[in-house]
């Protein structure tokens, strides 16, 4: 095995449970986005971007869509010879197994896969983060303050700075502080998830913690704050591009939203560090003589027969005359061929609104009646979900709609 | 399909003389129909009908081709065992001096024939837009008791420099002759036989022992000899070897019923090399209608009657209308085309204004 300077781990393993009806079969990274792409993209790509070839990407609940996803990991170019892509499930030893138990959890069932690299850094990033980022930056970084920890940070607007774990630095950006969610934020300066951590320290940081019983074996929560307390060199990394991540409907729906804004597109889609994804042999997309497209994103493999306008149009998704979307995102080959109305709705993979289906008819009027402005809606076989709930309870239209 | 083995021949120049004329549009790597290139076409199908070893003849274009099919990885063409292979042209034929059905290419390749383990050998050309299940054709057709048979199509174009396959009136194969004069030609040859692999080689043999060079003239003599059969293939195929039959044939995709027989037949899909840009974003005033997109594209005017090749941006209050606008080009601010095939990389400034005929539509590059 040759020896690897630096290799990544990706946390893909969580259920994503926030995202609702959109995980119902699907490990969040595997979810859909921005048209031809699934979230785990974004960081696969980076990961070509920065020339790191050794990828391992943990997974743990529902894996088998995101597994046929990646494949041998060579729409990324990780299918080297030296290296390459790993799916990390967890597994049984002569002591028996257990599943993950938290992100630090996780890799420290996997040193083995990093022991046999003999990394002199490892880098832990999380599957479910929308961005294009150079990390060979940040380890050039970490190998230069000679840190023990450098943590990828982003400034974030103050009023937001609650929801994340912030970090307070020196001039130099070493960390002096670190808040998980604080009421009072004394930084706005918000942890990204990223981690450059030197092997030894991460492999020593990660047994200890196996060991403890108090601890939910979490980064964030128990080993970084560990680390500042045994006065290890934590450093933090500043981006300044487009991040996002995308673990609630809201985010999520914000976040393909935000691809329409020619800003945010480009800092995503850049020319020469492409997005990459395992995505082909999609026909080009066809608008018909009565379609109208309109400040939207529209995947190949498409058709659009119908009026379309501010929404994101996935591979193979079907919009029929009559139908008039706004503000909507229907995902890989949903077909809304029924006459309906809608706005501000995401319509789930595959689901299939037939011209005959008895509920699009007054769909329409419901869908108007029991949204707000600022919800999004979630159809997916005959039933209607609300942001408000993350997904999870929902009404079944079919039902509804016979009986009143 | 594990009796068969596939070689794509390069029939480009012996459509136009001129090989070096930009508007020459049967080359195997012309694009076509938003994000292929003739080249799919062929390779798709048999990768489709389970030919696992596949040869293509480079020709003039062996950068061009060799960069967009690559290690055959998007055809599912890599393996290990067989799988993809490049065989070069005769160098007579490399400078345009072959004759139509000509032996030379593969007389060159003759010690590669020879060692083929596999009992038919498929050849096609790569000037026909078609989704062709050759499995099909070949376990109906080609098993008992046949030693070639040959793909031709009732036909409408008006064409030349093609071959003419001539029946009797059992329907039985007589003949097969070049066209030289444009004209309709009703039994059009496709360019493509199934052949046993003893009889091609006995025909090269044949060939170099009398210098004879052509098919045509090997097949006249030998057809009473061996079992010849002409199999009319009748779904949609379109013939490409120039700007008017370049521009009908994308048009044509914007009918859904053609498009429907092309890209959406189950597990028979076109490949092509994956570009990896973002999805298709339309502007606030764009304006599309009945027209093909795909990545990359940019769309902030208005769109009629198109196909829009991989990352063309088309900027506010211009208007395309039955146009083809090549790969990566650039139409500005109140441009106005029509009847116009853009050329990829191409920029129109602002203000430009071209309108020719369908008949014969402009080409800008």
């Amino acid at each position: 095995m040759w020896k690897k300077e630096c290799v990544a781990m990706i946390l893909a393993g969580g259920q994503g449970s926030r995202l609702g009806v959109l995980t119902k079969g699907n490990a969040k990274p595997g979810v859909p986005f921005g048209g031809k792409f699934r979230i785990i993209d974004f960081v696969l790509s980076n990961c070509k971007r920065s020339g790191i070839d050794t990828v391992g990407v943990l997974t743990q609940y529902k894996p088998l869509v995101l597994n046929k996803y990646l494949a041998n990991g060579s729409p990324w170019d990780l299918d080297g010879y030296h290296g390459g892509m790993y799916i990390l499930p967890p597994y049984m030893t002569e002591h028996g197994g257990s599943w993950y138990q938290g992100t630090a959890d996780a890799i420290y069932q996997n040193i083995d896969y990093l022991e046999q690299y003999q990394p002199e850094y490892v880098l832990i990033l999380s599957g479910k983060h929308i961005y294009n980022m150079d990390y060979s930056e940040m380890v050039e970084d970490h190998k230069k303050q000679g840190a023990d920890i450098t943590i990828a940070v982003i400034e974030v607007p103050w009023e937001e700075a609650s929801r994340f774990g912030v970090m307070k630095t020196d001039a130099a950006g070493k960390v002096t502080g670190f808040e998980e969610k604080p009421k009072d934020p004394s930084s706005n300066l918000a942890s990204m998830g990223i981690y450059v951590f030197t092997y030894q320290v991460l492999r020593s940081f990660l047994i200890d913690d196996s060991q403890d019983k108090v601890s939910d074996h979490d980064f964030g929560k128990n080993v970084i704050p560990k680390m500042l307390k045994a006065g290890k060199k934590l450093y933090a990394h500043t981006f300044d591009g487009y991040w996002k991540d995308v673990g609630t409907i809201e985010s999520y729906y914000e976040a393909n939203m935000d691809l329409l804004d020619r800003k945010h597109a480009s800092a995503l889609f850049l020319e020469e560090n492409k997005v990459y994804s395992n995505n082909k042999f999609l026909p080009p997309h066809y608008v018909g003589p009565s379609g109208k497209v309109q400040n939207s994103i529209v995947a190949d493999g498409s058709k659009i027969f119908g009026s379309v306008k501010n929404s994101i149009v996935f591979s193979g998704a079907t919009v029929g005359e009559g139908v008039h979307l706004e503000d909507c995102i229907l995902l890989p080959n949903a077909v809304i061929e029924s006459k309906v109305t809608l706005k501000k709705v995401i319509f789930t993979e595959d689901s299939v609104l037939n011209e005959e289906d008895p509920i699009a008819e007054r769909l329409t009027d419901y869908v108007r009646k029991h949204s707000s402005e600022n919800e999004v809606s979630i159809i997916d076989e005959n039933r209607f979900f609300s942001s408000k709930t993350d997904g999870k309870g929902f009404v079944n239209l079919k039902e509804l709609l016979d009986i009143g | 399909m594990k009796k068969v083995v596939g070689i794509i021949l390069n029939n480009s120049k012996k459509n136009e003389l001129d090989i070096k004329n930009i508007e020459n549009k049967g080359d195997p790597h012309t694009a076509i129909a938003s994000k292929y290139r003739l080249i799919d076409f062929p390779l798709s199908n048999m990768a489709n009908s389970g030919i696992r070893n596949v040869a293509v003849m480079l020709g003039n274009y062996s950068q061009k081709l060799t960069e967009h099919i690559g290690s055959g990885k998007d055809y599912g063409l890599e393996r290990n065992i067989n799988g993809l292979l490049y065989l070069e042209e005769d160098y007579l034929t490399l400078q345009g001096l072959g004759t139509p059905n000509d032996l030379r290419d593969l007389l060159k390749n003759i010690d590669y024939l020879t060692n083929i383990k596999e009992e038919y050998i498929l050849v096609s050309g790569s000037n026909f837009v078609a989704n062709i299940d050759y499995k099909k054709i070949f376990n109906e057709e080609c098993l008992e008791d046949c030693d070639m048979l040959l793909l031709y199509k009732k036909n409408d174009q008006k064409l030349r420099f093609v071959n003419q396959v001539v029946l009797n009136a059992k329907g039985v194969f007589e003949d097969i002759y070049y066209v030289t004069e444009e004209t309709v030609v009703e039994n059009l040859f496709m360019d493509t036989f199934f052949i046993k692999k003893e009889v091609l080689i006995q025909m090269l043999r044949a060939a170099n022992r009398s210098g004879i060079l052509c098919m045509n003239a090997f097949l006249r003599k030998v057809k009473r000899e061996i079992t010849i059969k002409a199999y009319e293939y009748t779904e949609f195929a379109y013939y490409i070897d120039s700007p008017k039959s370049y521009y009908e044939a994308n048009m044509a995709f914007l009918d859904q019923k053609i498009w429907q027989q092309i890209f959406n037949v189950s597990r028979r899909l076109i490949y092509t090399k994956n570009s990896d840009l973002p999805p298709t974003a339309y502007g606030p005033r764009a304006v599309v209608e009945n027209s093909l997109l795909t990545s990359g594209d940019e769309i902030y005017g208005q769109v009629k009657n198109s196909v829009i090749f991989r990352n063309v941006k088309i900027l506010d209050n211009s208007t395309i209308e039955n146009c083809i606008i090549g790969d990566n080009s650039i139409i500005e601010e109140n441009v106005h085309l029509k009847n116009i095939i853009i050329e990829p990389n191409c920029r129109i400034s602002s203000n430009t204004t071209l309108i020719s005929s369908p008949e014969n539509p402009m080409v800008i590059n």
